[in-house]
């Protein structure tokens, strides 16, 4: 085997994309050949580089993708579009033709309406328009998809968003249920600290609870995070989940003001099965104040402070 | 007569075929209009065709764009999907073919960027997100940042053809005979293109690595 051979091998080798018997050859031959090892070397290097360069997919980047996908699909099937046109209900409605001149006839009086809306500003991308419009108008729309056909029909599908006004109790379904959504989805972090604020009272909830435990975990910011363990102080001080959450948050979270607030938030009660945990924070963490805190609660349960 | 081993592999292969038949399911429900078994079947493999798109074209809004052409496409020609290939295989034929296009305009138009302005001067996006994970250590955040740079301007030397191979073997996971299928050619020929990315990489690289 020749050193060219083994080169043009070597990627494949580290894909794992060689037989048994080609990849032993390679290897017998990388045994006595400097040149070639050293080559391997840097295919290796410049495998782990590329590694270290792949972004993290976005989460929020997913959801949004997975949301105006959705939307999308919904507008296609309101339109009428089926995937089987060749389907069996296909021929149940025979004067589809008319119907979809008529369609067709309100797509391009819809198309010019939006045309005009999502057409790009000065200076802007154009690629999403709000526009100023009368209650019940879509606040914001855009062209996602345009068919025509060779019958002259075009075939549109718009995205809107319109807005709604809901008004009711905390405690109503509906309204929890969408305090719940806007927890996890609202853009403005303002939005989000007011429904932390607002489902305070309601920590008793397993569902709020777990919706207040991903916030902490999980909102990116820290405001929001604080309002969230406000909120989590109702929560009762046996829930194993709440007591995980807060250590991971102890443990793992950048904002110290979070930290300080979990600590105070899990030695509130001063439960026995606690002692392990805090003695376990008091050897691993860094922070003074929640070392103290730690400590103080750990001497106040007549327990040792550090384990041995 | 099964022993231990014998009892796990068939446990295994059962598994398996139980997946392909759970698919398969799926993708018989959502041909006949079922919403519930469309949403599934996307949220099966939404996460590598955005992971691919974005890796691809390094710039969200384009990769966002790529996930809604490549599943609408999926939805509106599910009907045609005769289970002559695998599903996985049929998808990534559509997002390679929108992600090649994406790229073949980008060459054209050379406008391959992935910078914004902001108030602290232009940053690279993708560079953020790369070194958000990045350790606090400042020479190793210069090395990551030089390194990056390089491999990033080899990447956009490589043929869309090469890069698409080198981002689904690499990050993607996928087996060459597999991306043969999905690009319609051979193992040999994807093998081919992965060995050209890899030595262009090199020679970009020089002795950095």
């Amino acid at each position: 085997m020749t050193c060219d051979v083994v080169c043009k091998q070597l990627p494949l080798v580290l894909y794992g994309e060689l037989t048994f018997d080609e990849e032993e050859a390679v290897h017998q031959h990388l045994d006595g050949c400097g040149p070639c090892q050293a080559e391997m070397a840097a295919v290796r290097q410049l495998h782990k580089s590329a590694d270290a360069l792949e972004p993290e997919l976005p989460a929020q980047l997913l959801q949004d993708a997975r949301r105006t996908l959705r939307v999308s699909v919904s507008a296609l099937r309101e339109t009428g579009y089926q995937q089987s046109r060749s389907g069996w209900w296909w021929k149940l409605v025979p004067d589809l033709g008319s119907a979809w001149k008529a369609a067709g006839a309100v797509a391009l009086l819809t198309a010019g309406f939006f045309a005009g809306r999502v057409a790009p500003e000065p200076g802007g991308g154009g690629r999403f328009t709000m526009a100023s419009l009368s209650p019940g108008d879509p606040v914001a729309s855009r062209v996602r998809f345009v068919q025509p056909d060779k019958a002259g029909r075009v075939q549109i599908v718009v995205e809107e968003v319109r807005q709604r006004v809901l008004e009711g109790g905390v405690n109503d379904d509906k309204i929890r249920g969408l305090l719940l959504l806007a927890s996890r989805e609202a853009n403005d972090p303002g939005v989000r600290v007011e429904t932390m604020d607002l489902l305070k009272n309601q920590s008793a909830s397993v569902e709020v609870r777990r919706a207040l435990l991903a916030a902490l975990q999980q909102d990116e910011n820290p405001g929001v995070r604080l309002k969230a363990l406000e909120a989590l102080r109702g929560a009762p001080p046996s829930d194993a989940d709440t007591r995980r959450v807060l250590i991971q948050v102890l443990l793992t979270d950048a904002n110290p003001g979070v930290r300080n607030q979990a600590i105070d938030l899990l030695t509130q009660h001063r439960e026995p099965a606690m002692v392990g945990v805090l003695q376990e924070l008091v050897s691993r963490q860094g922070d003074d104040y929640v070392r103290q805190k730690c400590q103080k609660a750990l001497r106040e349960m007549n327990a040792s402070v550090e384990t041995f | 007569m099964l022993n231990g081993n014998g009892q796990a592999v068939a446990t295994v292969g059962a598994r398996a075929q139980c997946a392909v038949v759970d698919e398969s399911a799926l993708i018989r429900a959502a041909q006949t209009g079922d919403q519930y078994a469309f949403e599934k079947l996307v949220q099966t493999y939404d996460q590598g065709v955005l992971r691919l798109a974005l890796n691809l074209l390094r710039s969200p809004e384009d990769a966002s764009d790529v996930y809604q052409e490549a599943f609408l496409r999926v939805y509106k020609n599910l009907h045609t999907f005769r289970f002559d290939c695998s599903f996985h295989t049929w998808l990534y034929r559509i997002v390679t073919n929108l992600c090649l296009d994406q790229l073949r305009k980008r060459k054209v138009r050379k406008e391959e960027s992935t910078t914004v302005d902001t108030s602290e001067g232009v940053v690279d996006r993708m560079e953020i997100l790369a070194e958000e994970r990045a350790e606090g250590d400042p020479q190793r955040r210069l090395h990551a940042r030089q390194l990056g740079d390089r491999i990033r301007v080899a990447l956009g030397d490589l043929t869309p053809r090469e890069r698409l191979v080198f981002e689904m073997r690499h990050y993607q996971g996928m087996r060459l005979r597999a991306i043969g299928e999905v690009l319609g050619t051979t193992e040999e020929a994807a093998k081919n293109c992965l060995f050209r990315a890899t030595q262009k990489m090199r020679a970009a690289l020089g002795d950095f690595v």
